[in-house]
């Protein structure tokens, strides 16, 4: 259970206070993946970073029962000058386990993370991918009753991402997540439950659909009321948010079965895939392998999650 | 998948019956609180080890040079005083005169400058909930004081040896008092000015440049008793001349300055530690924050 009692969260800014969120009372149920929604800086890393105890409430008070992994994201605790194998060993003598214990753990991180003789050499040398790798197998290779996920999908290549799917699908027989992301569908696919952090307010859906709603709403007349022109793409989401979310929330088997044929390709990486590599960004070439895998990763993200709302 | 079966469970850990009485509940959370503190501040001091003699420019080296620190201080005085035809002060030899307070000293130093920088050394560890700035704290005091202290053994044991010089300790438990004092006194102004320099970055520059002024105003490397009385009036203010002379009285049966007191010393020590924690308590999320 993670219970939240009038809660409320600031930072001291040389403006003042900056509330993320004021005097917030909430049950997180314990059956359910949370998903939590919002633009950038809201504060869905704040909040997840309150319920991990990586930082503590401003005033309120925050009751869990069960262990709860640290937040996993884009910021790791990795120590760069420490190879993956020591920090695994680090992390595995903090939760206080047996050497033999550790030994299975490092062995399970080098099989997952699979950044080969990179694991024994320092992460400083890791590119930001082979970081998040190594991450999320830590967090994976011990079995928490929460995992916290912030924004765990936008890093890593294809292949990463696939395993990362594979185990979150797995660890659910037995824990429950708590996951933030800029990506609906995404939350949509594998959360129950929702919060949308918006303008210093934090609102709990029981159903996630509705919170995609509230939020997919609320985007459209911030964008009204400020006289900005909205983009084809929210308008589009904004009118059909309704099916769109049946359509995303729909056993991945049905959705493939309701795609064109050449959707089915792009999804494959056979069409998309194939401009994206050949399209990577100098930048990215100049960073080496696993910075391209990302860039392909994020490219070929934009044509699918637009795909799905074209689909609907 | 298959490798799922082997990792630890951390959902089933602790015991299943929890006491039932108030007194049992505090004894088991109290308990259980030690281990995990004692967990973090083990994998820290081991990370600390493994960072120290992987990030300094000098690799292993950085920590065999923590316990020689004070040997290398010893040597150098010691032949200061040798090119200036001293040999001896008080009745008792240089060697032995400056080994006792420049072992004292290396705590104050490394109190002053490397351990409260570990505070944002190991900043990126606070994503993982058991870790806490005051663990850093505590980690680096427990291996930097432990390496200072084998150094200034090292020493004595070294002038006994090769030169034949011997302390008496005639009040043992005294001297291990003022060195408990010192040290309490030393992890107070660690943390308070471990907290302050993670938020203000000038803090440590300042404080580390001060160790210097502080060699000179702390009776270290000569008694505090042989200098004019306006001098001992004004290093009367220095708690850590206080320690050094009461020190040299416990170990060497020199006799101290007239204003030596042990409950100054303690008074200072108990004044540091409480506003070690205060500050630590006031600032313990602004830490983390940043």
């Amino acid at each position: 259970m993670i219970r939240l009692i009038d809660v409320t969260k600031y930072y001291v800014t040389d403006f003042g206070r900056h509330y993320v969120f004021r005097n917030v009372t909430l049950d997180l149920p314990l059956d359910k993946n949370v998903g939590i929604i919002g633009p950038n800086g809201a504060g869905k890393s704040t909040f997840l970073r309150l319920i991990g105890g990586a930082d503590a409430p401003s005033s309120g008070r925050i009751m869990k029962s069960g262990r709860i992994s640290p937040p996993m994201g884009l910021t790791p605790g990795l120590q760069p000058s420490l190879t993956a194998s020591e920090n695994a060993r680090f992390a595995g003598r903090i939760y206080g386990m047996t050497r033999e214990e550790i030994d299975a753990m490092i062995k399970y991180v080098r099989e997952i993370s699979d950044i080969g003789r990179y694991f024994e050499m320092p992460v400083s040398t890791y590119s930001a991918g082979m970081k998040q790798r190594v991450a999320f197998a830590l967090n994976m290779s011990m079995k928490f009753d929460y995992y916290l996920f912030d924004e765990i999908s936008a890093g890593g290549d294809r292949a990463f991402r696939k395993t990362a799917r594979e185990m979150i699908a797995e660890r659910l027989r037995t824990s429950r997540f708590i996951l933030s992301s800029h990506d609906i569908d995404e939350i949509l696919e594998l959360c129950h439950s929702g919060i949308v952090i918006k303008d210093g307010k934090l609102t709990f859906f029981e159903d996630v659909r509705e919170a995609a709603i509230f939020y997919g709403e609320d985007l459209g007349k911030g964008n009204q009321k400020s006289g900005k022109k909205k983009s084809p793409k929210r308008s589009r989401r904004k009118k059909q948010a309704p099916d769109q979310l049946e359509s995303v929330a729909a056993p991945p088997k049905t959705r493939r079965r309701k795609q064109s044929k050449g959707a089915v390709a792009k999804r494959k990486g056979t069409t998309s895939d194939a401009k994206a590599l050949t399209s990577t960004t100098p930048k990215a070439r100049r960073a080496g392998p696993d910075e391209a895998d990302m860039t392909v990763a994020r490219k070929t993200d934009q044509p699918i999650s637009r795909q799905r709302h074209e689909r609907a | 998948m298959e490798n799922v079966q082997q990792i630890p469970d951390l959902t089933d850990q602790g015991p299943k019956t929890l006491p039932t009485s108030r007194l049992g509940q505090f004894l088991h959370e109290l308990r259980e609180g030690g281990r995990k503190q004692a967990n973090v501040v083990f994998a820290l001091i081991f990370r600390e080890i493994r960072t120290t003699s992987k990030e300094d420019n000098y690799g292993f080296l950085s920590l065999v040079g923590i316990v020689v620190e004070p040997a290398i201080g010893v040597f150098a005085v010691a032949a200061f005083w040798y090119v200036m035809r001293v040999q001896e002060i008080m009745g008792v030899h240089t060697l032995i005169f400056i080994s006792v307070s420049m072992t004292a000293f290396s705590i104050i130093r490394r109190s002053f400058s490397s351990i409260p920088r570990s505070i944002k050394s190991t900043i990126k560890f606070y994503a993982y909930p058991n870790i806490k700035p005051f663990d850093a704290v505590l980690a680096s005091f427990i291996l930097e004081i432990s390496l200072t202290i084998v150094g200034g053994l090292i020493v004595f044991v070294l002038s006994w040896w090769f030169v034949g010089l011997s302390m008496d300790f005639h009040h043992p438990l005294e001297a291990i008092g003022i060195m408990a004092l010192l040290m309490c006194s030393g992890f107070g102004l660690s943390l308070l000015l471990g907290t302050y320099g993670a938020i203000y970055s000038f803090v440590p520059k300042i404080f580390s440049r001060f160790t210097q002024v502080l060699f000179f105003t702390s009776a270290v490397i000569h008694p505090a008793s042989q200098l004019p009385d306006l001098a001992q009036k004004w290093i009367a203010y220095n708690p850590f001349a206080h320690a050094m002379e009461l020190l040299r009285l416990y170990t060497l049966r020199i006799q101290p300055f007239p204003e030596a007191s042990v409950s100054f010393l303690a008074a200072f020590s108990a004044g540091c530690l409480f506003l070690g924690f205060a500050a630590y308590y006031a600032n313990r999320h602004r830490i983390v924050e940043r």
